[in-house]
């Protein structure tokens, strides 16, 4: 990479503006410059540099003063929310938002736990890279059972942007032929366990229609000269992925998409530019580019482009929209139809079992995967949904062998007990529910009246909370997975409901509040993902959402977002847009 | 803060620290306890931090002098080192001050006065002074309940709980007690384990 690639005042009129550097415009920014348009990759935090900047990779939790631990004084003052993040540690806070400067509010009696990566390459960084495609029974789940809006596409829209996206993205898994989750163009799959495929064997025996398969995750288990080329290698299963990986071996905008981006030289970055509203002409009914704000100066400039792809993740690419107001859109650009910051999805990860399982104690595993098995939902369709509720869950888990991290808490003191803490323990098995969430109209993020953040944004307002049809599903989720495991052959199983203690957030899948649609009067953006008002904006990422699904999200944002740059390509060269 | 100014300061609090802890447990006690090169790494710990000075003094000399028994009584030597000998008792102090609540903090002065009062009461002496068996003893019996409330029984467990992570993430506990994969080099679902082999020490991010 050059010093060319990074920007900061420009003249130049690019041929496309991509907001943002996460998935989405990562994939979006490759696209536009593989097609040989100009192009200028905006995003608000810091650059990070592949390998340079992964600073708490490689260090063991003895040269960490707190041994990977946060200073307790430092979350209070800036890490408030992002502490509530599984993956925020001594070695990866660098990597999340701060919530000082960061602020939001939320309506009372509601919560909402906004996860933030501000910086080059986004949350690709921190993802937890699990790669899933949706099926066609959840793009016709709206329509099916009436909660929400239609997609406006289906499986054949979207599948060879799929295999598009995978084959250069790197996704090991195993060929189900399952018919609520596609197969995708893998790399094998990461091993199982013995109790695992004893566990599996169980579970598809007693339970017609549940599969337990290998999580499919966006790592190299073996790689194609196609990733060796971008500089990746096989992935060594350290699994301490968010610190950053110096082999590549997980899909991120630094270790896949950018140097593709980059290569071709009509890539440009322009780092710690806080995108405050895209500038709309009122004459020719198009966007002309976007207002910044100086992360670090607060001076601002503009930059102006062709189209402008807005990847600013879910949340924030809406408040970008909310606060672009002009005569025509007074409420937020291409909002005539008022949908725009309403219906915001999660995932809803509040339910769980575990137990022990005997018979296996003369194994163990060697290494640490980046994955856990998988029970893909067995309720995708309204005839195999349960009473009282809507839409289903998938469960993913896993096995493994207790340590002094679960042993240290028996009764014991002395060198029996010490020794004891040396050695592998009990086999626990566990699944954990990932339970979609639905559309709701209720569940809104709005501009507050008057606070602003530094930068002079006004500060996001979420209104947000799950409905009882949530609620529902985690007690049965949590019900029916202990009833799985014990015939299964689990003993002394745990189950644990969090739906009442959690605010949606933190399984870190927001989608919604720009949704695609048919109708112009209830939704945002077309099938191809472009606004349905001003046709050379186009928004890729999850805000285009029409239900949240259950699979893991990430991989459908990287198709979407391919096949909308290769439509807008297309209509550009047409002279369309 | 230079590097020089640190040593100087190190090398004063370690020399105050002796000197306290002499007090507490006699010079040649003190002595032994203390090794040029044990210190050397416990005052890591005391090194400050980029969120701001914090009174790093939680415990007050007789309660650093039980601390430091008690981490021996629950992890002594083996074929592997001592909980002492990895600095668990300074980092526990080091930890609590940094990463845990005052009332988690509080907690642990409480319990450590509580296995003083104890020992004082039954032997009439510091806990400090008892053989190791003696405070294995004393404390088997905190954790069976014998004389000790549920409350009490929680307070240890806590500690404990804080002293074993301290010593699984020290360098000797990761990598010598158990077996440290800093780059597995791939992932096997199934390889041999027979009893008393060791556990990985090498964990997951989180």
């Amino acid at each position: 990479m050059t010093e060319k690639l990074y920007i900061n005042e420009t003249t130049e009129v690019f041929d496309a503006i991509v907001v943002g550097s996460g998935i989405t415009g990562g994939w979006a920014a490759k696209e536009f410059c593989e097609r040989g348009f100009k192009t200028l990759m905006i995003e608000r935090g810091r650059v990070v540099e592949h390998r340079k900047d992964y600073i708490g990779e490689s260090k063991p939790p003895w040269m960490f003063e707190n041994r990977t631990k946060v200073d307790n004084l430092l979350v209070e003052q800036q890490h408030s929310v992002q502490k509530k993040c599984y993956a925020f540690t001594d070695a990866t806070k660098h990597f999340f938002g701060n919530d000082r400067d960061l602020p939001y509010t939320t309506e009372e009696g509601t919560g909402f736990d906004w996860i933030r990566g501000n910086q080059l390459g986004g949350k690709s960084l921190l993802w937890h890279r699990q790669s899933y495609r949706l099926s066609d029974y959840d793009f016709e789940a709206n329509k099916a059972d009436g909660e929400g809006i239609d997609w406006p596409i289906r499986y054949k829209d979207l599948e060879s942007w799929y295999s598009h996206v995978e084959k250069h993205a790197g996704i090991s898994g195993s060929k189900e032929n399952l018919p609520q989750l596609p197969d995708s163009e893998f790399l094998p799959p990461f091993e199982m366990t013995s109790p695992e495929k004893f566990v599996k064997g169980e579970i598809e025996k007693h339970f017609p229609g549940r599969n337990l398969i290998m999580g499919r995750t966006a790592h190299l288990t073996q790689p194609t000269q196609l990733h060796i080329e971008q500089g990746r290698v096989q992935c060594q299963a350290r699994n301490e992925c968010q610190k950053g990986c110096s082999f590549g071996a997980y899909f991120s905008t630094q270790s896949s998409t950018l140097p593709a981006a980059a290569k071709t030289g009509n890539l440009s970055i322009a780092p710690n530019s806080v995108v405050h509203s895209v500038i709309y002409d009122e004459k020719t009914k198009k966007a002309r580019g976007v207002r910044v704000v100086d992360n670090e100066n607060l001076t601002t400039r503009e930059y102006f482009g062709k189209v402008v792809f807005l990847c600013a993740s879910t949340i924030g690419t809406t408040q970008i929209m909310l606060n672009s107001t002009s005569k025509a859109f007074p409420n937020g650009i291409a909002n005539s139809s008022g949908a725009l910051g309403h219906y915001l999805m999660d995932h809803n990860y509040n339910a769980g079992a575990y137990g022990k399982i005997d018979g296996f104690e003369d194994e163990y595993y060697s290494g640490r995967r980046p994955s856990g098995i998988y029970i893909p939902n067995f309720q995708y369709k309204p005839s195999l949904y349960k009473k009282g509720y809507k839409r289903g869950y998938a469960l993913a888990g896993g096995a493994g062998r207790a340590d002094w991290q679960s042993t240290g808490w028996s009764d014991g003191i002395g060198a029996d007990y010490k020794n004891k803490l040396t050695q592998a323990g009990d086999w626990s098995f566990g699944l954990y529910a990932q339970g979609e969430m639905l559309p709701r109209y209720e569940n809104q993020i709005s501009l507050h009246a008057n606070k602003k953040d530094k930068w002079g944004i006004p500060q996001l307002h979420i209104n947000c909370k799950w409905s009882k049809n949530e609620q529902l599903m985690m007690e049965d989720a949590a019900e029916t997975a202990k009833m799985m495991l014990q015939k299964a052959g689990v003993r002394d199983i745990q189950t644990h409901v969090s739906v009442y203690d959690n605010s949606p957030g933190l399984a870190i899948h927001e989608v919604g509040t720009a949704r695609m649609g048919r109708d112009p009067k209830d939704s945002v953006l077309n099938g191809f993902n472009q606004c349905h008002d001003v046709d050379n904006l186009f928004v890729t990422d999850g805000a285009s959402y029409c239900s949240s699904a259950v699979v893991n999200p990430s991989l459908t944002f990287m198709a979407l977002t391919v096949r909308a740059v290769d439509y807008c390509a297309k209509e550009m060269k047409a002279g369309r847009i | 803060m230079t590097l020089n100014h640190q040593h100087l300061s190190a090398d004063s609090d370690r020399r105050s620290f002796l000197k306290k802890l002499s007090l507490a447990v006699g010079a040649t006690t003190a002595a032994a306890l203390a090794t040029e090169s044990r210190m050397a790494q416990a005052f890591y710990f005391h090194q400050p931090d980029g969120a701001g000075k914090r009174n790093h003094a939680l415990f007050n000399d007789l309660q650093k002098a039980v601390l430091f028994e008690l981490c021996d009584a629950v992890l002594p030597r083996t074929d592997t080192a001592s909980a002492t000998e990895v600095d668990c008792h300074r980092f526990i102090e080091h930890q609590l001050v940094h990463c845990h609540s005052k009332q988690e903090q509080e907690n642990c002065v409480d319990i450590l006065n509580q296995i003083e009062a104890r020992a004082q009461k039954e032997n009439k002496q510091s806990f400090t002074l008892l053989s190791k068996e003696k405070q294995q003893q004393l404390l088997t019996q905190l954790e069976q309940q014998n004389g000790f409330s549920s409350e009490q029984k929680a307070q240890f467990t806590f500690l404990k709980v804080l002293l074993v992570f301290g010593y699984f993430t020290s360098e000797v506990g990761a990598s010598q007690a158990l077996n440290y994969q800093a780059v597995p080099g791939g992932f096997k679902g199934s390889i041999p384990y027979t009893k008393n082999s060791k556990a990985w020490g090498s964990k997951d991010l989180y």
